[in-house]
């Protein structure tokens, strides 16, 4: 009976085995090409990130409605001309590191390949992550650049030459253990 | 081997934890507001449930030009012109103030703005509601200066309730529920209060041009040769500026002038060609 209830035990400590890491409130930032003539740059810190270091995958889903811009007007215009928010409220990025991450105590650089899904459609994207495991947290950092047109945002002509076609895409995660 | 029955199941509940990572991350929707009901912050001629966001200075410029029914000598109206210029500020994200002058009787004006409900996307409200007060003062030269005249003879006063619905992505309707008061009338047949009802209506073309349409509907008109407001016009964006082009039977550009002093007349031409033109300054 001892035995079979340190068995029980032990099992019931299986899933912190499972070596995910969580959290609702990573932050993507976003940037238009320097050389633009109208900067556009907004924030969200409310972003959905989960990722599992025992078999690579990860996960990130992002409320499109939660980009602030400080520029009010431009806020409306992205929802509203350009991601469409209400057509489309939420982005997915659904991947895998090539490689399984290890000796996370110090940062590594890995490459991630996925699937984006943004503005309805999905396009595949690898780019690189750095990240480290300090302290039950799970750091990662990403930086990569998406085409308007990759993803059927248009940008009329009548500002095509004050908008980027390229935006430039940073991502902080600080992802705790569940 | 009774152990080991236990140990397998529970492993495979532990399995079956192992699932999509998207659950995880799956939670009801935050609340959201909805955005743009309208794209400007008046329909055509009545506000709308807009407001200038905070810390945002918006300054319109207006014209009606004559009646288009004046012929070529006026070159249909375009010889003549009344006009507005705005300023509108928003102090919070719910409270705007706005000054404002217009051409049409000399008349200043001053107004605070209000959201009080603001539909949701999901669950919550279905509509959004704004409260607009206005107080004019029109500085034109007395009409009988021989008489006693008193200033408090130049004001009146505009209490607006606007009640909106964005339906989808291009349509929205609103209805205004409106209340005019006149400290002063130029005849004893004339009342100093009067409500209306204003209709609103947009409807979405592209993602820059929307069509929108406007009627106030007078319960009891002042006057007999009054008419009720009828506008019909074009919301065009160009990114900072908002364009609205229209045709309207009501050349005042205020409450209480277009709600209770129009005179044109639709099934006689008396229409008035417009524009407002919107811009939006950040003052942070």
């Amino acid at each position: 009976m001892k035995k079979l209830l340190l068995l029980i035990g032990f099992i019931y400590m299986c899933p912190s085995f499972a070596q995910k890491y969580m959290t609702r409130s990573a932050e993507v930032y976003f940037l238009s090409d320097k050389e633009a003539v109208e900067l556009v740059e907004a924030t969200n810190d409310q972003v959905g990130a989960v990722v599992d270091l025992e078999n690579g995958n990860l996960a990130f889903q992002i409320q499109m409605r939660a980009f602030h811009f400080n520029i009010a007007l431009m806020e409306e215009h992205f929802n509203e001309n350009y991601v469409e928010s209400e057509l489309y409220p939420k982005a997915t990025f659904r991947g895998a590191f090539l490689d399984l991450p290890k000796n996370l105590s110090t940062e590594q650089e890995l490459l991630v390949k996925g699937t984006m899904d943004f503005h309805g459609i999905q396009k595949e994207m690898n780019f690189s992550v750095t990240l480290s495991l300090i302290d039950d947290v799970l750091v990662g950092n990403a930086e990569f650049v998406l085409l308007c047109s990759d993803f059927g945002i248009e940008i009329p002509k009548l500002v095509a030459d004050k908008l980027a076609n390229a935006i430039q895409v940073k991502v902080n995660a600080r992802l705790k253990k569940i | 081997m009774k152990h080991l029955v236990i140990f397998a199941f529970l492993c495979t509940s532990s399995l079956v934890a192992q699932d999509d990572l998207f659950s995880l991350l799956e939670t009801e929707n935050s609340i959201q507001e909805v955005s743009a009901t309208f794209k400007g912050t008046r329909v055509i001629n009545g506000q709308s449930v807009e407001l200038p966001a905070k810390g945002n200075l918006q300054f319109v410029i207006e014209h009606r030009f004559g009646t288009i029914n004046s012929g070529p000598y006026e070159l249909w109206g375009l010889d003549q012109a009344q006009m507005r210029i705005s300023f509108d500020y928003g102090l919070s994200k719910n409270t705007a103030i706005g000054v404002a002058r217009n051409s049409f009787q000399k008349t200043f004006e001053a107004s605070i703005k209000s959201k009080l409900l603001k539909q949701k996307l999901t669950k919550g409200s279905l509509v959004s509601i704004t409260s607009y007060n206005a107080i004019f003062v029109n500085s034109i030269n007395w009409s009988n200066p021989e008489r006693e005249n008193l200033f408090s003879s130049r004001l009146s006063y505009a209490h607006q309730i606007m009640i909106a619905r964005k339906f989808n992505q291009s349509l929205s309707l609103q209805l205004s529920p409106s209340y005019i008061h006149r400290n002063f009338v130029e005849l004893d047949a004339m009342n100093n209060d009067y409500m209306a009802l204003g209709m609103g209506a947009r409807y979405k073309l592209t993602k820059r041009v929307s069509l929108n349409a406007e009627y106030f509907y007078q319960f009891k008109r002042p006057r007999e040769e009054f008419t009720n407001s009828l506008s019909l016009g074009f919301d065009i964006e160009t990114g900072g500026h908002v364009f609205q082009l229209h045709v309207t039977n009501s050349q005042g550009m205020f409450e209480s002038a277009f709600i209770g002093e129009t005179t044109g007349k639709w099934s006689e031409g008396d229409l008035y060609f417009g524009f407002n033109i919107s811009r939006v300054f950040g003052l942070h």
